[in-house]
């Protein structure tokens, strides 16, 4: 397994906990959760407040940032000869490309739809809302592209490896 | 029209040339052991500056390595 492979999988990883965190916050925040304050009467928060909800409502993008983090993190090499990425890999991160950009086309009318059709075409949604419902496309279509990716090295180099 | 594919002789070559490994020709081209796996199986076609390198990895010409069929 060479780095960019390594990286497939630890970026697949990511994306599907953070997808997960993401469904869960929603959930909570949809069935269990505390109302958003109506905006025009709502009392004025205090600065801890504020620090204290932003907190509360994107904690779910920790986990984006500190696998962006780590993925930038520059590693020891196992072998110092091998190249960390080659035709191959583009190859491979083109192809991806392509699948998790024409999953867009899809996966956003669908979520914009699902939306229209939960609240009714005059329905409204509090803009947290909005920001969650764009932020589980892309990172479903990060996780697609993860996943093609690793689909991809298994389907190109498996076999028998003669040493 | 049939589709063309390109077949090598590169595991055939490995072994003619005192049984090189994957990893030791990977080193000398300056590229991943996952693209040999891959252009030996014939699942990958390399590009045209990889198979010449390949090809002066075993001191032959990329015609002698690579065939279009």
């Amino acid at each position: 397994m060479n780095r960019a492979q390594k990286n497939a999988w630890f970026g697949l990883i990511n994306c599907l906990l953070a997808i997960t965190f993401c469904v869960f916050f929603v959930v909570g925040q949809v069935f269990f959760a505390v109302p958003v304050p109506g905006f025009k009467f709502a009392p004025q928060p205090s600065q801890t407040e504020i620090i204290v909800k932003v907190i509360l409502r994107f904690w779910p993008l920790v986990l984006p940032v500190i696998a962006l983090i780590l993925l930038l993190t520059p590693r020891k090499k196992q072998r110092p000869v091998e190249p960390d990425f080659d035709e191959l890999d583009t190859a491979i991160q083109n192809k991806a490309i392509r699948v998790s950009f024409i999953s867009v086309w899809f996966l956003w009318p669908l979520a914009l739809c699902i939306t229209m059709l939960k609240l009714g075409i005059l329905g409204v949604l509090p803009a947290l809302f909005y920001f969650y419902i764009h932020l589980g496309v892309f990172l479903i279509c990060m996780a697609i592209y993860f996943l093609t990716k690793v689909l991809l090295y298994r389907k190109q180099t498996e076999g028998p490896a003669d040493e | 029209m049939s589709k063309e594919q390109l077949s090598n002789h590169i595991r055939r070559l490995r072994f003619d040339a005192g049984e090189m490994t994957q990893q030791q020709l990977a080193d000398i081209v300056g590229v991943t052991r996952q693209t040999i796996i891959a252009t030996e199986q014939g699942r990958y076609a390399p590009s045209l500056p990889l198979a010449i390198k390949i090809a002066r990895a075993f001191g032959k010409q990329v015609e002698e390595v690579f065939q279009l069929e």
